[in-house]
């Protein structure tokens, strides 16, 4: 039985809480259920040097050199993604858990980010840092696309796929009425939500085009911005509110507020978002990114799936105006969309079932 | 292997452990560069002041040493000899302390390149100086770093032909008497067995000093993989293909810069030339209203109306002619 495991991730989880913070405590949590003491190994170790013209690959590279010193004391080492790259090759034994297969990430985003980035996320990020992470360790991914990209663009194979999960004790639905009192948001309105960073590889430019639409004009906009976004870059539209520097724990609230869920991502590993909202039975309508490429197989929430977006967002953007009157018109649509969302995530996408997977994958038997 | 030319340099400095070390390792080089007329400075970090008596006839071996070192500098034609007078043998005990005089030295002289003993010198002082070397590469430092071999041999990426100074090089080394235990012929011989040892990468007879020459930043573990050819260090390689990706990244971003630059001037140019055309175009079309003018007209039909109303050899043309050759002359 392991004593004591090391993770290396971006950042700290109880400083920074993004998804994928939340993700790393309640790894955190499984792994001290079993009695397995916990040391975190982060960015903010490593002291930005020149070694590398961009900073934060050579923070992630050395920070794996960084625990290369210190790897004896651990039964297992789990990194999430390409961070502490520079570990290379293990010698404790170690678990790489994909979050995003970044070259993939690249090929989607390719039509609206400039050459140079692209280069960096397929070539820096992808075929090096996270290709090479994946060498002589186990390979877990938080998705079967994942996974599947992992294997088409790197040659990866044995990947085991745990799904990541939400934790449905949190993301449940409550009174509408009370959250919208206590977010200020209108409670009479029709609402929809966007939740995420405000830019072109989360489809910022299809938002900006339906919530600009003259059919949608009484929708009230909630707008939760994540990090890093310049609020300034939304469109300038009366009926809309933006919230930032919300903490993951609290976006339940906004979800429980909101009529629906507009989502139009050109890129998602998993999609938190989606699974999320669902879980609170709020329908989401989205592009086949992510989750959504499982779960919106079927009807009626296949009724909400947007295709991947192509070169033409206008066709999107249409469509979603079109999905959007749909839902808006029958009531009863709604709530059987929401029930049938929060069930299949109880079902397969719930904290109890991750729990399960992820201890046996790491070898931790109950 | 290639034989190379000198590194450029406009400043030189060569860092010597000891006096004669600057002699074995890098004597004949020293000679190219001042042959060339190129400034070269001597540390002399410690005076070698423990050769026990009984090797040598002298009472004060630190002066004599030092006076050694001076001599051998003038055959050298070496510019600037400074003693910082670290203890010999100690050196180890003081490598910050001597990081900061160098640090100091190599910015009041400019130097554009340092020559140190490499790591793999078996001797402790030539460690701890190799070291104190090591540190400027790890922490970015403008001057290059230039590995000799004294000891022992090295891997190399600069072979510098000696065999036309090498005659300077012997006698530098043979102004050591004292300081080579009154058999400075010995070791002249074996300066030259290590320098005619590299014939065999140099494949052509002559005499040559090999160096590692560093002109980037890296790393200590980077260092000692490189020389010992990377053979148990993975996680260097890959560092390695990490700043080549990285490199050409930036490379991609800069020459992207030049090429929006371009597209810009390109998108001025043809705004000009459309503005140049449309002036043109402008220009053509008043010749064409001029042309559908009354006045136009009647001057561009003058010749066949004139032929028409006075043909040629009547009266009235001759009168006209006269007239017209009249008003002509009146004009002159």
């Amino acid at each position: 039985m392991y004593k004591k495991a090391a993770i290396i991730t971006a950042f700290n989880p109880y400083h920074f809480k993004g998804g994928i913070e939340t993700y790393i405590i309640q790894l955190i949590a499984l792994l001290r259920d079993h009695k397995i003491d916990v040391d975190l190994y982060t960015l903010d170790l490593i002291k930005n040097d020149t070694n590398l013209f961009n900073g934060f690959a050579e923070k992630i590279y050395f920070l794996g050199r960084k625990f290369a010193e210190s790897d004896i004391g651990y039964d297992i080492v789990i990194a999430n993604s390409f961070y502490g790259a520079g570990y290379f090759p293990p010698r404790a034994r170690a678990f790489n858990i994909y979050h995003s297969c970044h070259a993939a990430f690249a090929d989607a985003i390719k039509d609206v980010v400039s050459e140079n980035t692209y280069f960096e996320l397929r070539y820096l990020y992808g075929e090096l840092l996270e290709s090479v992470s994946g060498y002589d360790r186990t390979l877990l991914s938080v998705s079967e696309n994942v996974a599947d990209e992992l294997r088409r663009y790197y040659g990866l194979s044995d990947i085991k796929v745990i799904n990541s999960c939400v934790n449905t004790n949190i993301f449940k639905k409550f009174d509408k009425q009370e959250a919208r009192k206590k977010l200020f948001i209108p409670e009479d309105a029709y609402v929809a939500l966007y939740v995420g960073r405000w830019d072109k590889t989360k489809g910022c430019d299809i938002m900006e085009e339906v919530m600009t639409s003259r059919l949608l004009q009484d929708i009230y906009w909630v707008i939760v911005l994540g990090t890093g976004t310049d609020k300034n870059l939304l469109p300038k539209i009366h009926n809309m509110r933006i919230f930032e520097e919300i903490e993951h724990d609290r976006v339940v609230e906004f979800y429980n507020a909101a009529d629906f869920v507009l989502f139009p991502s050109r890129y998602e590993s998993f999609g938190y978002v989606i699974a999320e909202a669902l879980a609170c039975e709020v329908p989401v309508i989205t592009t086949n990114v992510g989750v959504a490429q499982a779960i919106y197989k079927d009807y009626p929430l296949k009724m909400l799936l947007l295709p991947a977006v192509s070169d033409n967002s206008g066709a999107i953007a249409d469509l979603c105006i079109e999905k959007i009157l749909l839902t808006k018109e029958d009531i009863e649509l709604r709530k059987a969309l929401g029930s049938e969302g929060r069930s299949v995530i109880e079902k397969n996408y719930s904290l109890a079932k991750w729990h399960v997977q992820m201890a046996k994958a790491l070898g931790i038997y109950i | 292997m290639t034989v190379h030319e000198l590194p450029p340099a406009k400043k030189v400095l060569i860092l010597t452990p000891h006096p004669d070390d600057e002699s074995f390792g890098c004597g004949g080089t020293i000679a190219l560069y001042t042959s060339k007329g190129i400034e070269v400075n001597l540390a002399v970090i410690s005076s070698g002041e423990s050769i026990p008596k009984k090797f040598t006839g002298v009472n004060d071996i630190l002066k004599a040493r030092e006076d050694e070192t001076l001599e051998a500098s003038k055959v050298l034609g070496i510019n600037n000899v400074y003693f910082l007078g670290f203890p010999d043998g100690s050196l180890a005990l003081y490598k910050d302390d001597i990081g900061v005089r160098l640090s100091k030295l190599i910015n009041d002289i400019e130097a554009d390149i340092i020559f140190a003993p490499s790591p793999f010198d078996n001797h402790d002082d030539h460690i701890a100086l190799s070291e104190i070397a090591i540190k400027f590469i790890e922490t970015g430092c403008a001057f290059k770093v230039a590995f000799y071999e004294v000891y022992g041999t090295i891997r190399f990426n600069l072979l510098i032909d000696v065999s036309n100074v090498l005659a300077i090089k012997e006698s530098a080394i043979r102004k050591y008497h004292y300081s080579l235990f009154e058999q400075p012929e010995l070791f002249v011989e074996s300066v030259r067995g290590l320098n005619r040892f590299r014939t065999f990468h140099a494949r052509q007879a002559g005499y040559y000093e090999a160096f590692w020459l560093v002109s980037g930043r890296m790393t200590k573990s980077e260092i000692y993989s490189w020389l010992t050819y990377g053979l148990d260090e993975p996680a260097i390689k890959f560092l390695s293909k990490l700043k080549a990706v990285d490199k050409l990244l930036v490379e991609i971003d800069k020459k992207n810069q030049i090429l929006q630059l371009r597209e810009a001037e390109i998108s001025e140019a043809i705004k000009a030339k459309t503005k140049a055309f449309a002036e043109v175009s402008e220009l053509k079309s008043k010749i064409e209203a001029m042309e559908k003018s009354l006045l136009w007209r009647f001057g561009s039909k003058y010749y066949a109306m004139r032929d028409r109303i006075l043909p040629e050899g009547s009266f009235q043309r001759n009168i006209y002619n006269h007239l017209l050759k009249c008003l002509k002359k009146g004009q002159t």
